[in-house]
């Protein structure tokens, strides 16, 4: 799957509640700040489409990049079909 | 995929609450080509990634998102010092799966394999770190004003 792909928000937290339980996020003026486990990713894309939380799409490379940090790669690939 | 080591370095203020800071960050990122564009992949920093269609429209964005970063830690820290904390932080999260590939990468380059026309070698051994500085408005000079300070080059 391409990068340039893209994943609805509410896909990648399902995808983080099953790979990274406990991981939280905070709102910032420009992104989503989200953490796991003293592991920080706070440049998360809010998304293309409308402001309401969780309406936006994230290009997949973003989210895989979110995956390596936390070090879920093969568990985000299962619960995110456009990571495989 | 084609994929490309980077090293970089640019430098920019930010304004906190209640002070003006001044950094120069020292990155590394591994940039990836794909049949629609590009992507710039965090390293050092590891927690970001941004796409382009051509690699200098990728790296702009790179860069527009790591100070956007540095923007949000400014605006949650009560003070300069908590600012440097955070920002030191954050840049010195390594991203390691994207690191291992950064490193494959830069082999190629070593071998001769792989490189980057019109973008300079630099030895892939220089410190990666951000420099933060508190810039007081009584000890501003004519000194400090600078264009932006910036340089990309393929680690080696």
């Amino acid at each position: 799957m391409s990068s340039f792909g893209t994943a609805p928000l509410k896909e990648v937290w399902e995808m983080l509640n099953a790979c990274a339980p406990g991981w939280t996020k905070t709102e910032t003026d420009h992104h989503y700040c989200v953490k796991w486990k003293g592991r920080t990713y706070p440049s998360l894309s809010k998304g293309k489409h409308g402001k309401r939380a969780g309406a936006g799409e994230v290009q997949v490379g973003q989210i895989r990049q979110l995956a390596r940090q936390f070090g879920i790669v093969e568990c985000a690939k299962k619960h995110l079909n456009v990571l495989q | 995929m084609e994929q490309y080591p980077l090293l970089f370095s640019f430098s920019d203020k930010v304004a906190g609450k209640g002070y003006l800071a001044a950094f120069t960050a020292h990155g590394a990122a591994l940039a990836g080509k794909e049949e629609e564009g590009w992507w710039v992949y965090g390293v050092k920093p590891g927690g970001l990634a941004e796409s382009g269609t051509t690699l200098p429209e990728a790296y702009v964005e790179f860069r527009k998102s790591l100070l956007k970063v540095l923007f949000d830690l400014a605006a949650e820290a009560p003070d300069f010092y908590a600012f440097r904390r955070a920002a030191t932080e954050f840049f010195n999260e390594v991203n390691e799966p994207t690191r291992a590939e950064w490193e494959a990468a830069r082999a190629l380059v070593r071998q001769g394999k792989l490189g980057l026309e019109g973008i300079r070698r630099e030895p892939a051994e220089s410190p990666r770190r951000i420099e933060i500085k508190e810039l007081q408005t009584i000890a501003l000079t004519p000194e400090d004003n600078r264009l932006e300070d910036e340089e990309l080059g393929v680690a080696a």
